[in-house]
C-alpha cells in the first residue's frame, strides 16, 4: 500500500519551527482532518446558500408586493399565485436550509460520542495519548473542547445566516415557519443545542466504550433530553400572557404562539379547551362549567428573544452538568 | 570509580498490599516489591498473571483496589508531574492507524513538549527504514513496534514500562531494539520494567527480576542474588521422598530421574552429602518457580518496600 | 578498542567475559596504557547486554589497576599486560614452536599437545579452575 505524504510529516531533522496548533488540540484536529473538512466546506455552502436566498426573497417579495398579502385567498385572488410560488420554491428551500441546523446537535453528539471518544477507548489508542505527558482528564476536556469551539464558531455563523434569512419573509408568507415553529432553527437555540449534544455524546463515549453503540446511545440520551425534556419546558421558560375576556377568544393572531384556551370558572379554576361536544355555542358551554370568562394564554412575538436565550440557558445548563458528570465517571474510573 | 547506572537508594516503583480486582476475580493480589533506579527489570509470568495489569498501573491507567502503587520514591503514577517522566508501550501497541510514521512521532512532539528527543525517535524508525511518509496502518506488526519504541523512547522517560516489546520482531531487530532500549539505559540511566514469557531473551540484558503468577510476586530482587541464594543439586535418589541433607533448606523443585534427584534448592549454606551443586542459569530458576507455584516468595533485601502505606486491606 | 563478543551459551557471567577479553587484549598489545576502552553505551550499542554489566566488568578492572575511569572522560588503559616475552617474534614462542614440531614428529595430535601443556601449566601455575575466579586479589 503506497502511503500519502502530508505537509505536516514532510520535515526531518533539527528542531522545529511550527506554526499554527500545538498539542493536543493538534492531534483532536488532525485525528478529524477529513470531518472538519467536509463540516467546514458544508457550512460554507450553506452560508452562502442562505444569503443567496436572502436576496432573492427580498427581490421576489418586493418585484411582486406581495408583502402584505392577505391569508386567505378569498380576500385577494390575484396574488394567491405568486404566494403559492413563493411556497413552494423559496419556502422549501428555507425549510431544508433549517435541517442542517436542527440535526446539528444529535450529529455533533453522536460524532463526540463515536469517533472522538469511543473509538480511542475501544482501540486502545487512548493509552497511548495517556501515557505521554497528558493526563486523561485534560485529553478528555481538550477532546470536548475542539468540537465544542468548532460548533460555537461554525454553528453561529449558520444560526445567524439562517435566522437573517428567515426574517426577510414576513409570517403570513410562510405560516408554517413562524418564529415558535422555526424555533429550533434560529437565534442561539441550535448553537445551545449543540453543546449539549457534545456533552451527551462525551459521557456515552466513556460509558460504552464501543464506538458504534456510543452513537446510538447519544443519539437516544440527546433525543430524550431535547425531546421530551427541552421542548415541554420551553412554554414555560418565560411566563406566557394570558388575557381574560367574556366572549371566546379567535387563536389566529399574527406572530403569536397559542399555547391555550380555556374557561375561567367562577371559583377562579381554568378549565383547559374544555370539551362541549359539537352544536354547543361558546355561551352554552361557557354556563355547563359554570364559568365567568374565557382565557387565552400565548407568547407574543417580543417573547421571541427572551425564550430563546432562556432556552439556550437551559441548554448549556443541562450541558454543563452531563460534562460534570462525565468527568466524575472519567476521574473514578482512571487515576 | 566507575559508577553503575542504577541507583540503589532511589526507588523508581515500589508497591504495597496491592491489589486488583476484575469482573472475573483478582488480578492482582497482596503485591509488595520494589525496583530500584536504574534497573533493568524482567517482569515474568504465565500468561494471565498479572504482569500487564501491573505495568497498566505503574503507567497510571487504571487504579488499585487495594494498596498503592508509588514512582520515583512517593509519587503516584498519574500524578501531573509523574506523568511526564513515564514511559508505556502496551502489548498491542497502539498506534493513530491514520496518521504517517512522520506524524506518529509529531504526536509525540507535541504531547511531550518539555522532553521530546527528535534524534532518538529518527534514529530508530529511520533504522527500519520506514519512511516518514507511510500510513501507520499500513505498516506490519514489526514495524509498529518498532514506531511505538520510537515514540516511548523518544520520550526519554525515567521509567520505562513495555509490555512483551520484543515479541513480534525478527531476531535482528530484536538485538538491534535491546541494544537502543540498553543505550537509552547506559545514557540516561533510564529504569526499564520489561514483561516477557520469552525467558531467553531477558538473560544478560536484565539484572532485576519480578516474578509473578497467579496475581501474586513469587520472586523480586536483582537476579545475582536471586541466582546465589539458589542451588541446582544434582545426586543418587537413594530412598522415598526428600533426601535428609534437604532439610534445612527449602525445596522450590525436585525431580526424580530413575536413580537420579535433581533439586532447586534455595539454600541456607552448604548442602551436606555427596551433590553435584551448580549454580542455577536464570531460565532454570523461573521454570522451576513456574512449575512450582506452592514454593514460598522470595523478595531480595533491595526488593522489599520502603514506602509507608497503611497495613494493606486484604479484601474478601 | 575492543570489540567485545558475547556468549550467552558458555554459562560464564558476562562481566566476565568483559573482564577476559579486555585482559587478553591488553596481553596481545591490542590495548595499550593511556587507550580509551569504549563507553558502557557503546558496548551496549553493540552487543544489547545490560550497561550494568559492562560497567561492572570496568569497576572489576579498575579494582585491579588495569584501567582507571576519569569523571566526565571514559575508562581508560593504566598498565599492559603484554610481557617482552609474550610477543609473536619472542624468542619463548620460537623455542615452543621448535618443541611443538618435535612432538608432532613424535606422533602426538594436536589433543595430546595440548593435554601436556595443560598439565605442565598447573604443574607450574596452580590449577585455574580451583581458583574462584580470575584475576582477584592482586592489583
Amino acid at each position: 500500500m503506497t502511503a500519502t505524504a502530508t505537509p505536516l510529516a514532510a520535515a526531518p531533522a533539527g528542531a522545529r519551527p511550527r506554526a499554527g496548533l500545538r498539542g493536543l488540540p493538534w492531534l483532536v484536529l488532525r485525528q478529524h482532518r477529513v470531518t472538519a473538512w467536509c463540516a467546514a466546506s458544508a457550512l460554507a455552502a450553506l452560508v452562502v446558500g442562505l444569503v443567496w436566498l436572502r436576496f432573492g426573497m427580498d427581490d421576489f417579495i418586493d418585484s411582486r408586493a406581495i408583502r402584505d398579502a392577505c391569508i386567505t385567498s378569498t380576500e385577494c385572488p390575484t396574488a394567491q399565485a405568486t404566494v403559492d410560488y413563493f411556497r413552494r420554491t423559496a419556502g422549501d428551500l428555507l425549510h431544508y436550509l433549517g435541517y442542517p441546523l436542527m440535526l446539528l446537535p444529535p450529529i455533533a453528539g453522536m460524532f463526540v460520542a463515536g469517533p472522538v471518544v469511543a473509538r480511542e477507548l475501544e482501540s486502545g489508542t487512548y493509552k497511548l495519548a495517556w501515557t505521554q505527558s497528558v493526563s486523561p482528564l485534560r485529553w478528555f476536556a481538550v477532546k470536548l473542547s475542539v468540537p465544542a469551539v468548532a460548533v460555537l464558531a461554525g454553528g453561529s455563523l449558520l444560526s445567524v445566516a439562517y435566522t437573517w434569512a428567515w426574517q426577510a419573509v414576513p409570517e403570513v408568507l410562510l405560516p408554517g415557519q413562524a418564529w415558535y415553529h422555526s424555533f429550533d432553527t434560529l437565534g442561539a437555540a441550535p448553537v445551545a443545542h449543540a453543546l449539549l449534544g457534545i456533552a451527551v455524546g462525551a459521557l456515552a463515549g466513556l460509558l460504552v466504550k464501543r464506538a458504534v453503540p456510543a452513537m446510538g446511545a447519544a443519539l437516544v440520551g440527546y433525543l430524550v433530553l431535547a425531546g421530551e425534556l427541552l421542548d415541554n419546558l420551553r412554554a414555560h421558560l418565560v411566563g406566557p400572557v394570558t388575557q381574560l375576556s367574556a366572549a371566546q377568544p379567535g387563536l389566529i393572531r399574527d406572530r403569536t404562539w397559542m399555547l391555550e384556551r380555556g374557561i375561567v370558572t367562577r371559583t377562579g379554576e381554568h378549565i383547559a379547551e374544555p370539551n362541549c361536544g359539537v352544536d354547543v355555542s361558546p355561551e352554552g358551554c361557557l354556563a355547563r362549567h359554570d364559568g365567568a370568562g374565557w382565557y387565552l394564554e400565548f407568547h407574543p412575538y417580543s417573547h421571541f428573544w427572551p425564550l430563546q436565550w432562556a432556552e439556550a440557558g437551559v441548554s448549556v445548563v443541562l450541558a454543563a452538568v452531563v460534562t460534570g458528570g462525565a468527568v466524575w465517571l472519567l476521574r473514578r474510573m482512571y487515576r | 570509580m566507575t559508577d553503575l547506572t542504577y541507583l540503589p537508594d532511589r526507588t523508581a516503583l515500589e508497591a504495597a498490599g496491592l491489589g486488583v480486582e476484575h469482573r472475573r476475580g483478582w488480578a492482582l493480589r497482596d503485591c509488595s516489591f520494589r525496583i530500584p533506579a536504574g534497573r533493568i527489570c524482567a517482569l515474568v509470568g504465565p500468561n494471565g498473571a498479572g504482569k500487564s495489569t501491573l505495568l497498566s498501573l505503574a503507567a497510571g491507567l487504571r487504579r488499585p483496589t487495594t494498596g498503592a502503587l508509588h514512582v520515583f520514591g512517593g509519587a503516584r503514577p498519574s500524578d501531573r508531574a509523574a506523568r511526564p517522566r513515564i514511559g508505556y508501550v502496551a502489548q498491542d501497541k497502539p498506534l493513530y492507524p491514520h496518521l504517517t510514521v512522520g506524524e506518529t512521532l509529531r504526536v509525540g512532539e507535541e504531547l511531550n513538549p518539555a522532553t521530546w528527543d527528535w534524534a532518538t525517535a529518527e534514529r530508530i524508525v529511520a533504522a527500519g527504514d520506514l519512511p516518514p511518509a507511510a500510513r501507520i496502518g499500513s505498516l506490519s506488526g514489526g514495524q509498529r513496534t518498532r514506531v511505538a519504541l520510537a515514540l516511548a523512547l523518544g520520550k526519554r522517560p525515567e521509567l520505562l514500562l513495555l509490555d512483551e516489546p520484543l515479541s513480534d520482531l525478527d531476531p535482528l531487530v530484536r538485538h538491534e531494539m535491546t541494544a537502543e532500549l540498553m543505550s537509552a539505559a547506559a545514557e540516561h540511566a533510564t529504569t526499564v520494567v520489561m514483561a516477557s514469557h520469552v525467558l531467553a531473551e531477558l538473560d544478560g540484558v536484565c539484572d532485576y527480576l519480578l516474578l509473578v503468577a497467579d496475581g501474586r510476586i513469587r520472586l523480586a530482587g536483582e537476579v545475582e542474588d536471586l541466582l546465589s541464594v539458589h542451588s541446582l543439586v544434582m545426586g543418587r535418589h537413594e530412598a522415598e521422598g526428600l533426601p535428609r541433607e534437604f532439610t534445612g533448606h527449602t525445596v522450590v523443585e525436585s525431580r526424580v530421574t530413575g536413580r537420579q534427584i535433581t533439586a532447586l534448592l534455595r539454600t541456607d549454606g552448604p548442602v551436606a552429602g555427596e551433590w553435584e551443586v551448580a549454580e542455577p542459569s536464570l531460565e532454570e530458576l523461573l521454570l522451576a518457580h513456574l512449575r512450582s507455584p506452592d514454593a514460598p516468595p522470595l523478595l531480595t533485601p533491595g526488593a522489599e518496600p520502603r514506602m509507608n502505606v497503611p497495613a494493606p486491606k486484604e479484601a474478601v | 578498542m575492543v570489540d567485545f563478543r558475547i556468549d550467552r551459551r558458555t554459562g560464564v557471567a558476562t562481566y566476565l567475559q568483559i573482564v577476559q577479553q579486555v585482559k587478553q587484549a591488553l596481553r596481545l598489545g591490542l590495548l595499550a596504557p593511556g587507550d580509551k576502552l569504549p563507553t558502557a553505551k557503546e558496548v551496549v550499542a553493540a552487543t544489547a547486554i545490560n550497561p550494568n554489566t559492562v560497567l561492572k566488568a570496568y569497576r572489576e578492572l579498575d579494582r585491579e589497576g588495569l584501567v582507571e575511569a576519569r569523571p566526565g572522560l571514559g575508562t581508560f588503559v593504566r598498565r599492559s599486560l603484554a610481557r617482552p616475552g609474550a610477543g609473536a617474534d619472542s624468542p619463548l614462542r620460537g623455542e615452543l614452536a621448535d618443541w611443538t614440531q618435535r612432538a608432532r614428529a613424535a606422533g602426538l595430535d594436536r589433543e595430546d599437545v595440548a593435554a601436556l601443556v595443560a598439565s605442565v601449566l598447573d604443574e607450574h601455575f596452580g590449577d585455574p579452575a580451583r581458583r574462584p575466579s580470575e584475576g582477584t586479589g592482586t592489583g
